[in-house]
């Protein structure tokens, strides 16, 4: 399961009051609910205001074999003796961390339910196989995220969950903001990151693509990586982002024009 | 020639979609006959290599995401083949030049020149009169206005409605040659 602490100050950029809100939200102890496309940008928010906040983040990736003991814990055999081991969100409840839930609709409905008493005024996880009910130290926080155009009838989030949560929106940055981010985390010029920007605006702008994912911020990111370790722009698009977004011979090659048009000369 | 063969125009798809700021396929028009666009397809000429045909769809499916080719524009040029052209000459310069401000492939293709008009109605404007236009390239293709103005809601597929039990006449559905009335 992976599980990962911030300890350094994460690069973030504000485009909205979200700032403001997951401050206030933090203040208070409420839960918060990250909505947004994939690779937009909503781990590293969370990231960035944990260490703002100077709390420990503890971070659970959802998918569909998550089970309220993988986020509660279990006993284990250790040397012929059974001892229990906190999961993640109870290590979070312990501490006083930001316990974040990414993807959470991945996880089954019946393994959210665990979160509801921890998102609504009782702040306690009641944690049955030890008998006990835990009161979350202060600072604890709860933050769920997931993206909207997974949406389903099977993967959704509970009404009764998701109305726990203060919701915070996150898309993609306007292409000033996202040029900066990705100059900065791709380590290249900002003429390159606004090439790779425009390319990743024009992938979204274009309607009725095949695709299931327009090119997130992250993949751009990706794009500009390869480009800061000499490969051309255009191999760099070709390779993180074309042939990443899709497994279509055609999508592929009907993306390739477009990203060649919008591309630089050579 | 299908989609899935490399050489299909199909390839050009998104990029038409992009131009036009709405959904445009892309698909090879009969031997012989000069590119165009009705609106939902850009047909491209057959037999020429991917350069050409990219250029070709460049240029009309810039027109449309500029609306160069609305309605009443395209009304104004029917059964007027001499103004379509030299309206396509002018306002296919004006459009790749304001494109190629964004897409660097039209910076590349555009001819070269500045544009004279500024807006498509300066176009239609400058066409109508007697002043002296440049012809468009070859690669432009042609304006078809009864391709255009046939594409609309009422294209064969579209939902039935209670205007169709009405007997209208339009003078924009009266047929008309495939050159859209060359004699002039």
């Amino acid at each position: 399961m992976p599980i990962r602490t911030a300890v350094e100050a994460p690069f973030y950029r504000s485009v909205s009051n979200e700032v403001e809100v997951f401050r206030a939200a933090a203040r208070r102890g409420l839960p918060v609910l990250l909505k947004g496309p994939t690779g937009c940008g909503k781990t590293r928010f969370v990231e960035a205001m944990a260490h703002e906040l100077g709390r420990d983040l503890i971070t659970v990736g959802g998918h569909e074999d998550l089970t309220s003991a993988d986020l509660v814990g279990r006993f284990l055999l250790k040397g012929g003796e059974t001892v229990w081991v906190d999961g993640p969100l109870t290590r979070a409840v312990r501490e006083g961390a930001i316990c974040y839930l990414d993807e959470v609709v991945e996880a089954r409905q019946d393994t959210t339910v665990v979160i509801h008493p921890l998102a609504d005024h009782r702040r306690e996880l009641p944690v049955d196989r030890l008998g006990v009910t835990l009161q979350a130290a202060p600072g604890f926080q709860l933050v769920i995220s997931y993206n909207p155009g997974y949406q389903s009838v099977l993967k959704n989030i509970k009404e009764s969950t998701r109305q726990r949560f203060v919701a915070i929106e996150l898309d993609f940055p306007p292409a000033d903001v996202e040029a900066e981010v990705v100059a900065h985390e791709a380590g290249v010029d900002l003429a390159t990151a606004l090439a790779l920007v425009k390319v990743g605006d024009a992938i979204r702008k274009v309607n009725g693509t095949p695709l299931r994912e327009v090119a997130s911020t992250r993949l751009l990111i990706l794009a500009g990586g390869l480009a800061a370790e000499g490969l051309s722009l255009r191999s760099a698009v070709q390779s993180a982002i074309v042939q990443a977004l899709s497994d279509d011979a055609d999508t592929i090659r009907a993306l390739g024009e477009l990203v060649d048009a919008v591309l630089p000369r050579p | 020639m299908t989609a899935s063969d490399p050489k299909s125009p199909d390839r050009f798809r998104l990029l038409a979609t992009f131009l036009a700021g709405r959904a445009v396929s892309v698909t090879e028009a009969p031997a012989g006959e000069a590119a165009y666009t009705d609106g939902r397809f850009v047909f491209v000429s057959a037999g020429r290599s991917e350069s050409e045909q990219r250029r070709e769809v460049l240029v009309q499916a810039a027109l449309l995401g500029a609306g160069s080719l609305d309605r009443p524009s395209v009304r104004a040029l029917r059964g007027r083949p001499k103004v379509a052209r030299r309206y396509l000459a002018l306002e296919g310069r004006r459009v790749l030049a304001d494109v190629a401000t964004r897409i660097p492939l039209a910076a590349e293709l555009r001819p070269a020149g500045d544009p004279i008009t500024s807006t498509a109605d300066e176009s239609l404007e400058v066409a109508r009169g007697r002043s002296s236009a440049p012809d468009p390239p070859e690669w432009f293709g042609v304006i078809r206005p009864s391709r255009l103005l046939g594409a609309s809601v009422d294209a064969p597929g579209a939902r039935a409605s209670n205007r169709d039990t009405r007997l209208n006449f339009d003078p924009t559905d009266v047929p008309e040659a495939q050159d859209d009335g060359d004699a002039e």
